[in-house]
């Protein structure tokens, strides 16, 4: 079975999505003081891994990364309602790109298996 | 199998196998992360040979015209050498042909290669003095001119840039290593794309080397250039940008002072806002430099206003955030 990263066009899809998901992140005042200090080059990077991974799409992301990558910003308050932020914002972008219901339930069933991880609990 | 050179040794790649795994097999060490084609950690540089167009996907430009590529995703189809972007730095010896103030603490410095040397305006060079090694920028075009043109800011503290406004005089040996960085002109598919520059003080020095690149290449597209400054004192080249805006009706030069009496130019931010509100930011490119702070700022606005993130050019050192200036490893 075609995985969903395969579904919507691979990386090329990811380097869409990436664009999109990255401006409702950062036009969001609930969560965009997360990136005050951040390199806009280095994010994306990561979240073009991060899209890849709750597509489907090959990736080697580990829970021990997740804990370590999101240490720091649980120490300045993150929780679980920035996680449900950041898995709305993912369904919106599917959402503008077209994809179906159903396949943003699992992409957010996948966004949402690493939650503990990335709240390091 | 095409062989594969790193480090001056030369192996056989297994069928099907990636440079990444190839290295890794050998005992190398490459940096690496998501192993499919998108972070970007596991950057190389093909020193000879051509990369396959699949290893380069979602670089910018720049950087692909310059034979990097990731080497997760690279089967390679013909013999390479590879090597890690900091390995490609070599020093080079350049005299010095000339030092003049362009303004207050900005020295204008002019360096002579003793050998070979190509670099594209707007790629920074290091200049090498004993322990100490820090950036600058190429203002000029080295490769037409037969020179590089460098503008260094003194700082307080600085002990590069003490030195050179200082102590070295005409004729004087330097050191340098480079080039490296992706902020320059490029322009692979066509010439008329808008472009806008802006940065704060010695940013301008990039900024400067690539609209003269990109009117000297006959790019016919609208660029502005915004040069930002606390006052008029920290401005420089003023009468040759006005002349050159003059002379090329396609290239607009403005100045934003942050302690102007008009406050409509008094806010690089707003200045930037206002000029790409004219313009169509699908196809827009705009180089950003100047003081990390600043840039990273900027970045972020001119993506939220809609240009695309791979148009977004800045230099990766500029972003380096430390008040050290002896660690600091850029300073124009």
């Amino acid at each position: 079975m075609k995985t969903l990263f395969e579904k919507i066009g691979g990386s090329d899809a990811v380097n869409t999505a990436v664009e999109i998901f990255y401006r409702k992140m950062l036009t969001d005042e609930r969560v965009n003081y997360f990136f005050d200090n951040t390199d806009m080059d280095k994010q994306i990077a990561k979240q073009k891994s991060f899209l890849t991974m709750v597509f489907g799409g090959p990736n080697n992301y580990t829970g021990k990364d997740m804990r370590e990558g999101h240490k720091h910003l649980v120490a300045r308050g993150l929780n679980d309602e920035h996680v449900d932020i950041v898995i709305e914002h993912l369904g919106g972008t599917l959402k503008e790109l077209g994809v179906a219901d159903d396949e943003i339930n699992q992409v957010a069933e996948l966004a949402n298996s690493v939650r503990d991880d990335v709240l390091n609990r | 199998m095409p062989s594969l050179t790193y480090k001056g040794r030369t192996f056989t790649l297994q069928d099907q196998q990636s440079i990444l795994e190839g290295l890794e097999n050998q005992g190398e060490v490459i940096p690496n992360s998501c192993r499919s084609g998108l972070c970007q950690s596991c950057l190389m540089h093909a020193v000879s040979g051509t990369p396959t167009s699949i290893s380069q996907q979602g670089l910018k430009e720049t950087l692909i015209s310059q034979n990097y590529f990731l080497a997760c995703k690279c089967i390679p189809t013909e013999d390479l050498d590879v090597s890690l972007p900091s390995d490609s730095a070599v020093s080079i010896q350049t005299t010095v042909l000339g030092k003049e103030l362009l303004a207050k603490d900005v020295l204008c410095l002019r360096l002579l290669p003793q050998e070979t040397f190509s670099c594209n305006a707007g790629q920074y060079i290091n200049v090498v003095k004993d322990d100490l090694i820090r950036s600058y920028s190429v203002a000029n075009l080295p490769d037409a001119d037969g020179y590089l043109e460098l503008h260094i800011k003194r700082l307080p503290e600085g002990r590069m840039s003490n030195w050179l406004h200082d102590s070295i005089a005409i004729h004087d040996p330097v050191t340098i290593r480079g080039p490296a960085g992706n902020c320059f002109y490029n322009a692979i598919h066509d010439r008329n794309f808008p472009i806008v520059l802006a940065g704060t003080g010695t940013g301008l020095a990039p900024l400067e080397g690539i609209v003269t690149d990109a009117l000297d290449k006959g790019h016919d597209g609208e660029i502005t250039l915004i040069h930002g400054a606390m006052n008029k004192s920290g401005i420089y080249h003023e009468e040759k940008l006005i002349k050159m805006a003059d002379f090329h009706h396609q290239f607009t030069y403005i100045q934003s002072l942050m302690e102007s009496a008009d406050p409509a130019n008094s806010d690089l931010n707003a200045e930037v806002r206002s000029v790409l509100e004219n313009l169509d930011l699908s196809r827009v490119k705009v180089y950003l430099c100047g003081s990390p702070a600043l840039v990273n700022k900027l970045k972020t606005r001119v993506f939220l206003q809609g240009v695309p993130s791979y148009n977004i050019f800045s230099d990766p050192f500029i972003t380096a955030t430390t008040a050290d200036w002896d660690v600091f490893p850029r300073n124009s």
